[in-house]
């Protein structure tokens, strides 16, 4: 077990985590800042070209990237020994830089929930991947953008509190 | 005006908001 937390093993995961999350928060920026925006402006007939191709590549890189980095990121806190007091946001050693991680660690989290259990369900019924009656499209739609939105918030202070911790 | 996280500007803004709430919170607890 002492192989686990040999330090380049340590600095491997903390690499892993640090890919994981640019493919995952690289591509929720795309959604946002990109794919959702260009939307009204693109013709009806030319939209397929996002709905059936581009946004479902995308979101299967999008979840797994997600679900990476928090396999990591919760095995690199355990190397390192903090996992229980980061998650109690450092209340068991009264550590500032463990309170730090742990609020990005929750954040990073609630993001990872909101991919899996609102945004992807919601996701496959407005892009047709699961079968859904057309006047739930609208509902599902409101209910996935509001979620990536919501991440799109969360991802500048669980960023700043990962990044942070090691100011300290 | 509708939900500020339904815009993108609104959710950047309440991020910044939380940021300076986070980080003063970190700082001044222990």
């Amino acid at each position: 077990m002492t192989f686990l937390t040999d330090p380049y093993i340590v600095f491997f995961v903390r690499w892993l985590h640090v890919m994981s999350g640019i493919m995952w928060i690289g591509l929720l920026w795309y959604f946002n800042f990109v794919q959702i925006p260009s939307m009204p402006k693109i013709p009806d007939a030319e939209k397929p070209a996002i709905t059936k191709v581009i946004a479902p590549t995308a979101l299967f890189w999008f979840r797994w990237a997600a679900l990476s980095t928090i396999i990591w990121g919760l095995i690199q806190s355990w190397q390192l020994g903090y996992i229980w007091d980061a998650l109690s946001l450092g209340f068991q050693t009264k550590s500032a830089s463990h309170m730090s991680i742990g609020f990005g660690m929750w954040m990073g989290l609630i993001m990872a929930f909101n991919v899996w259990f609102i945004i992807w369900p919601n996701q496959q019924k407005v892009l047709g991947l699961v079968a859904c009656p057309a006047e739930e499209k609208p509902k599902a739609a409101r209910m996935a953008l509001l979620a990536s939105r919501f991440n799109t918030m969360l991802s500048i202070p669980m960023s700043y509190a990962m990044v942070a911790v090691h100011l300290r | 005006m509708n939900n500020p996280l339904q815009t993108l500007q609104g959710s950047i803004i309440l991020g910044i908001v939380i940021t300076v709430i986070v980080d003063l919170i970190v700082r001044y607890t222990f």
